[in-house]
């Protein structure tokens, strides 16, 4: 199975003369979770919807496969916080524009998704929609997956369900997580960073998360 | 194929409000107020809706290899070619209608 690598590198922005991202460097290849971790406001969602071009950035440099790029679209799929499919239309159309035949048969063989398939988006309950929109995600072709607080609005089982679905599909994706779900992202991440004062943290060991300040001793 | 099924949801999506500010365009300005609206701005202004009411509907597209450059350039393409067939048909069916009626 082909490896694959995206980086970036120098990415900053500011928001009204405040920095919010400096610096910034981020490499993941698939066959990764990242997990990344920080306060409110530490530049988090920023930084995903740069790189997944939903945002510009006062500077920012992109490497896929070791080839400068401008844009990583097509090859990077992104869950924004907000839903992001549109609710007018019906689940069934929603994975017809998003994969093949193929991967459509496969995505359709799960229970949740299998009983909502004439169902309009915007008629699916709150988890059941996230869950869809995650799922999706997961089985699109690109092989870069940004999951922004994925577990909102989840119930335990569809967490579970969603754990076993990113684990299973980075054998072949490098996706990056991000959630205040910490346990969770501790669970399917391989790799653990944390955003502060606008900088990437790489953590080794859970415990420099106390020390960095992102949480209290007694929590871990 | 499908990036082509993307455009085209994408397009109907502002179909309904370009054809209604463009229909009120044609009670006030008749044809060529209608052609004006429809073609320019009812489609803008179905756009500038878009982007107030659905901008996160765009996250869609893009994780589909769409930019919204890309959506609007081809929504509008769409816009032109339609306007264009509907507008031929309609002057052909006027045609035979006064050739059958002479």
């Amino acid at each position: 199975m082909q490896n694959h690598i995206l980086e970036v590198d120098s990415v900053s922005k500011s928001f009204s003369n405040r920095p919010i991202l400096s610096d910034v460097w981020l490499r993941i290849a698939t066959g990764s979770v990242t997990g990344l971790l920080g306060r409110n406001g530490s530049g988090k969602s920023t930084l995903l919807r740069i790189v997944a071009g939903h945002l510009a950035a006062d500077h920012m440099f992109l490497k896929i496969d070791g080839k400068p790029v401008s844009t990583a679209k097509g090859q990077l799929a992104y869950l924004s916080q907000d839903n992001f499919i549109p609710k007018h239309f019906s689940v069934g159309k929603a994975i017809r524009l998003s994969l093949d035949k193929a991967e459509a048969d496969v995505f359709c063989k799960d229970d949740v998704i299998r009983s909502a398939l004439s169902q309009k988006v915007g008629n699916l309950s709150t988890g059941q929609r996230r869950y869809f929109e995650i799922r999706l995600l997961l089985f699109h072709s690109a092989h870069f997956v940004f999951l922004d607080e994925p577990y909102n609005g989840l119930s335990p089982m569809l967490i579970e369900e969603v754990n076993r679905l990113i684990l299973e599909t980075s054998r072949y994706k490098a996706i990056v997580i991000t959630d205040h779900d910490f346990w969770n992202v501790f669970e399917v991440s391989t790799h653990l960073t944390l955003m502060k004062d606008g900088k990437i943290h790489h953590v080794k060991d859970k415990s420099e998360l106390i020390e960095k300040g992102y949480l209290n001793q007694g929590m871990l | 194929m499908r990036s082509f099924r993307n455009v085209w949801a994408f397009y109907k999506t502002t179909l309904l409000v370009n054809l209604s500010i463009s229909a009120l365009a044609a009670v006030f300005g008749g044809w060529s107020n209608f052609a004006a609206s429809f073609l320019l701005y009812g489609f803008l202004l179905s756009v500038v809706l878009k982007e107030v009411r659905a901008k996160s509907e765009y996250v869609f597209y893009r994780n589909n290899g769409l930019s919204r450059m890309q959506l609007w350039i081809f929504s509008f393409l769409i816009n032109i070619v339609l306007f264009l067939a509907a507008t031929s048909i309609f002057i052909l069916c006027k045609i035979i209608y006064l050739k059958s009626t002479a």
